[in-house]
């Protein structure tokens, strides 16, 4: 016992370490020699490796989408910079010809930033779970979808919808998998795009065949303003 | 599906000040962190607030993972982790709380983690096995719990001296097990 009870014999001090069952004043005389010794954090490496094993019985479980926002407010001192990472012939695709496309990419070689967008919707399923990100730009009056993963259930599509308060929803089209798009909304939709609603239905291949959702509502999200 | 290598070059690349290697980083690896440090706080809105801490930390710590020598996994994880056990360390200080203490879930995992672990087991779990039943309880509950000594030695009813030494005869055995 007593030869256990001094530290610096003591073998498994690395594991008790590791396990985060030392006493403060341990942890504190332990880490000094770790800085001493490359054997001592090989040690602690290789505990760290072996206990975190322990966790590979844990599922995964989905965060809430308003974690990430937090994160990224906290960081970054805004809530929502995904569309950054979004390329400019993709946000060009949607809006302008393939020929208009070329020229513009002629002259623009460089590609220039999109800006940031006026409102995102967090296109979020019943459990919480993050579907889709969507950013709106009220300059062009286009939004841009940023799925999160797959959407479509087994041989069936997802269809965008946009529903204004109180009014039935107006179809966007339907979505492709793991692809980001810019679509352009209906003019008439403009002054009611905050405040609105975006979703996403489960529909037949080719969307829904009577102009309004036909199958499940799978994730829903508010248009929020930034 | 996001490889070893995947993680690493986003780390690596987070160092950096990428902010987009960030948020595919939170992507691929948030739902794993969440699920670890639900499983140790046991309490939704703690692990929600507990895991912007960690992400937050991860991103502020990127350029130290190289050093540390672990595998990308492993680094997410053991940071969310020792949160995780640092803000139970804090709410028994505050609180002193034994109900608290005694809510914490079993170390053994739930129903539907045993049908992933099956599949999953490590060879630390094969070196458990090797330990008496209270020895490998008592390993675990330390690592996924964040019991300390003395918590242990409450929990198993035994004097504090001899938990230590059970403990660190375990992790002895352990080492030679895992060494083999």
């Amino acid at each position: 016992m007593s030869a256990l009870d001094q530290p610096p014999e003591n073998p498994s001090r690395a594991a008790e370490y590791v396990l985060g069952v030392m006493a403060p004043s341990e942890v504190a005389l332990f880490e000094q020699d770790m800085i001493a010794s490359q054997d001592l954090r090989a040690e602690v490496t290789q505990w760290q490796e072996h206990f975190v094993s322990l966790t590979n019985a844990i599922a995964p479980v989905q965060p809430p989408a308003k974690i990430y926002n937090a994160i990224s407010k906290q960081l970054f001192g805004a809530p929502e910079r995904w569309w950054h990472g979004l390329s400019f012939l993709r946000t060009l695709a949607g809006g302008a010809t393939a020929a208009l496309a070329t020229l513009l990419v002629i002259a623009f070689l460089v590609p220039a930033p999109r800006p940031d967008p006026t409102a995102i919707v967090q296109v979020a399923a019943a459990d919480d779970e993050l579907i889709l990100r969507i950013g709106y730009f009220a300059g062009s009056n286009e939004i841009i979808t940023h799925p999160q993963g797959p959407m479509a259930r087994e041989g069936r599509v997802v269809e965008l919808w946009f529903i204004a308060e109180g009014n039935a929803p107006v179809s966007l089209g339907v979505l492709a998998e793991n692809t980001d798009e810019v679509i352009a909304l209906p003019e008439a939709l403009r002054d009611a795009v905050l405040g609105g609603v975006l979703a996403i239905s489960d529909e037949p291949p080719g969307g829904s065949p009577t102009g309004a959702p036909t199958g499940d509502v799978l994730a829903v999200g508010n248009v929020t303003a930034l | 599906m996001t490889t070893r290598d995947d993680i690493e070059k986003l780390i690596a690349n987070m160092a950096l000040g990428d902010r987009a290697a960030f948020a595919a980083l939170y992507d691929a690896t948030s739902a794993k962190l969440f699920g670890v440090t639900l499983r140790i706080l046991n309490n939704r809105s703690e692990a929600e607030d507990a895991l912007q801490e960690i992400f937050i930390k991860v991103w502020k710590n990127a350029d130290r993972y190289q050093a540390t020598g672990n595998s990308p996994m492993t680094w997410l994880i053991t940071i969310a982790r020792n949160h995780a056990i640092d803000i139970i360390r804090a709410r028994k200080t505050a609180g002193g709380d034994m109900d608290d203490i005694a809510a914490l879930p079993d170390a053994a995992p739930g129903p539907e983690a045993s049908a992933i672990a099956s599949s999953e087991r490590a060879q630390i779990d094969g070196c458990l096995d090797e330990l008496k039943p209270d020895h490998a309880i008592a390993v675990r509950s330390a690592y996924l719990n964040g019991d300390t000594y003395a918590d242990l030695a409450a929990r198993f009813d035994v004097p504090l001296n001899t938990m230590r030494t059970w403990l660190r005869r375990s992790l002895l055995k352990l080492r030679d097990c895992l060494s083999r």
